[in-house]
């Protein structure tokens, strides 16, 4: 896993606290190929949602065109977004706004 | 549409796997097809554009070193599903495990599949006469298996 830490050592104190302070956020972005019960099956098994959280996270992608599947350190947004790599989720991570 | 499903939870916990032989077979064909396009093929090829998203769009340095250090782990993690179907293929029931490596391997051709052919979201349903719609008609093949198979997992 790659580290957050070298990149933050070039900045100044105070500014490197507020940016590693806002979480990261994974996105799963709406695709023409993936099936909507896969989609929602695979929220399920990677983040233990219940069927009906998993239902209305793939509805949002689906209908809105992405959603918020996850959020936390910038280590684990990567792990997530791993995962959905892993079982061919589009999915991104950016830090929270 | 088959009589009964071809993929089934049983009491005892694993799945029945009810392929036919030509399903098989076709599986047979097309997962050596994957592992040579995951093994050979150079990185950027577009057909593999799906399997590997861009983690950081917003970042092009973040998302160079997350390249470097997850492209390797997200191809063996590929491959050894692939491994663990190629040994399973001639199984009429499965392991929950297998049956999720089936279902990873599944949806990653169809995703290669779905990219050659430029699928969108409101194609017209192909025409099952047309010889022409050979490989779409493979791709919502592979969907409607796809399909059983998360359902099963659900139950």
């Amino acid at each position: 896993m790659p580290s957050t830490a070298p990149a933050e050592l070039d900045l100044p104190a105070g500014d490197t606290d507020v940016v590693a302070d806002r979480p990261w956020v994974v996105l799963v972005w709406n695709d023409p190929i993936n099936l909507m019960s896969y989609v929602a099956f695979v929220f399920q098994k990677l983040f233990g949602y219940s069927k009906e959280k998993a239902n209305r996270l793939m509805l949002d992608v689906h209908h809105k065109g992405r959603a918020v599947v996850s959020s936390g350190t910038r280590e684990k947004a990567e792990l997530d977004v791993f995962r959905l790599h892993e079982h061919g989720l589009w999915a991104t991570m950016q830090q929270d706004d | 549409m088959p009589l009964f499903r071809r993929i089934r939870r049983l009491r005892d916990g694993g799945y029945r796997f009810g392929l036919s032989d030509p399903e098989r077979a076709a599986l047979r064909e097309l997962l050596p097809q994957l592992r040579g396009l995951l093994t050979e093929a150079p990185a950027d090829d577009p057909r593999l554009r799906r399997l590997f998203p861009t983690a950081y769009p917003q970042d092009p340095e973040k998302d160079a070193e997350y390249v470097r250090y997850m492209r390797e782990e997200l191809v063996a993690s590929r491959l050894g599903a692939l491994t663990l179907v190629e040994g399973v293929l001639g199984s009429t029931e499965l392991t929950e495990a297998e049956l999720l490596a089936v279902m990873r391997a599944l949806n990653d051709i169809r995703l290669v599949l779905g990219t050659m052919l430029d699928v969108q979201e409101d194609d017209p349903v192909p025409d099952f006469d047309d010889p022409e719609s050979g490989p779409l008609l493979l791709y919502h093949g592979l969907g409607g298996l796809l399909e059983e198979i998360v359902a099963a997992l659900g139950t």
